[in-house]
């Protein structure tokens, strides 16, 4: 997933790019993602994305709210309907130039290894 | 010279998590939940099957006249798995100490400083823990109005719509909570709690009455008090349990917990109004942590405070792994909001 912030319109745009999503048991279409803006002064701004899938979806989180002297941090966690989740972040993003956007990818995937799956948790 | 007060993971575990779970009215602390219906498992570090609590039946065989016997199962270990999931808080305290004095105590090694200290981190985590563990929800859309940490790992009524949808818990066991004022309609409330009861399946049926309870939302408890004094019943239905005399009431001889949790968390998620309850048999919810979970060099290390002159600040990093999971689904009846 990508980041970008753009300064003039104080926004952060998260997007799946063309991320891989796994297609098991019917997970496909059925992704979710919550996003948080941080900045370096305990402020938080939120935003998701529903559905959340693999090419061209993404959503834009106003950032107008923060103050972006100390860089902005963005976390994401991907949800799928059966459990599993993921959350990944950037962290220290700088502003630039007037005008510039800084861009990158969301990395550092901490994958939970939830049971939650229908195969072994929901058979009675 | 400045050091970094640290406790470590057992000895935090020992000190904030485990009493929110202890079988005592908290006589100290913030939080005066019902946590402590929860069944604690302490060990998880990633995931780890619980063990089926249901009772067996049908044990008996007639002996036949060869040394052979028919071998059964009486208990499983694979039907449920219960997962943990890694949460940290960190926070930034400039110029302000915790309490007046804070940087001295601290400074002279006062022991003083952890004893005053810890409340803090005790209201916060048990506070998020509790709310987390029944209304949690990860894919929630989080918002910045929520005053609520609902959305960090998934919580005991997530389990209970996820296995609704399903089948596991029967759609007989669960129905949609009236939209009322439970305090000014007692009879509604009154007859929530006994649609719980009514909607019993056949095997809960044949447990006793001391062994299951009713989880619900403050303004059904007040309204269901409510409907009984308005018979002249109140005193009937009361049960104490707690070790230190406090006094809940009940409904055909099953205790009612309220949290005084939900009321406000509800408000928050579905609206004016909303309610939630469950009835259930004891210990079949369940809360899992790892007691030897932590950070730092020795990856042992569950709540780091120091203060950061580069910053002016204190910091404070704490890390705990948490989750929840229903033992055995087909023993609970619930009823959300629609």
């Amino acid at each position: 997933m990508t980041y970008a912030w753009d300064m003039t319109l104080k926004t952060v745009t998260v997007d799946t790019e063309n991320m891989t999503l796994p297609d098991v048991d019917g997970m496909a279409g059925k992704f979710t993602a919550n996003i948080q803006v941080h900045d370096n002064y305990g402020n938080t701004a939120y935003g998701h994305i529903n559905p959340l899938v693999g090419v061209g979806s993404g959503t834009t989180v106003d950032v107008s709210g923060l103050e972006p002297n100390k860089g902005l941090n963005v976390t994401t966690t991907i949800v799928a309907n059966i459990g599993w989740s993921a959350t990944g972040s950037a962290f220290d993003i700088v502003g630039g130039a007037t005008g510039a956007v800084p861009v990158g990818n969301l990395q550092d995937w901490n994958i939970a290894d939830e049971p939650a799956n229908a195969d072994d948790s929901l058979i009675s | 010279m400045f050091e970094t007060f640290v406790i470590p993971a057992l000895a935090f575990h020992l000190a904030v998590i485990a009493p929110a779970f202890e079988d005592l009215v908290p006589t100290t602390g913030q939080f005066h939940g019902v946590l402590n219906e929860f069944t604690l498992m302490d060990n998880v570090a990633t995931k780890a099957p619980i063990i089926n609590i249901k009772r067996n039946r049908k044990l008996l065989q007639r002996r036949d006249a060869s040394c052979d016997l028919n071998y059964k199962k009486l208990m499983g270990a694979t039907q449920r798995i219960i997962a943990t999931e890694e949460l940290y808080a960190a926070t930034q305290h400039c110029a302000n100490g915790f309490y007046q004095g804070s940087l001295k105590d601290w400074r002279n090694g006062d022991p003083l400083f952890g004893n005053k200290i810890l409340p803090f981190f005790q209201e916060a985590t048990v506070t998020d823990l509790a709310s987390n563990s029944y209304f949690g929800d990860v894919q929630r859309i989080e918002t910045a109005a929520q005053e609520w940490s609902t959305t960090k790992f998934d919580g005991i009524f997530k389990w209970c719509t996820t296995y609704l949808a399903a089948g596991v818990i029967p759609a007989a066991q669960s129905f949609a909570m009236p939209v009322a004022d439970m305090r000014a309609n007692p009879a509604t409330a009154y007859s929530v709690i006994k649609q719980l009861y009514d909607k019993q399946p056949m095997l809960m049926k044949n447990l006793p009455a001391g062994e299951k309870a009713f989880y619900v939302s403050s303004p059904i408890d007040d309204g269901y008090k409510q409907y009984l004094r308005g018979l002249g019943e109140e005193s009937s239905y009361i049960v104490e349990l707690y070790a230190n005399g406090v006094k809940v009431s009940s409904y055909e001889g099953i205790p009612i917990y309220a949290d005084p949790i939900w009321e406000p968390i509800l408000f928050e998620i579905y609206g004016a109004d909303k309610n939630a309850a469950i009835l259930t048999i004891r210990g079949n919810l369940v809360f899992a942590t790892d007691s030897k979970y932590g950070e730092g060099p020795e990856l042992n290390e569950a709540l780091m405070v120091w203060y950061e002159r580069k910053d002016l600040s204190w910091y404070f990093q704490q890390f705990i792994k948490a989750g929840t999971q229903i033992a055995l689904p087909e023993y609970v009846v619930f009823s959300l909001p629609a």
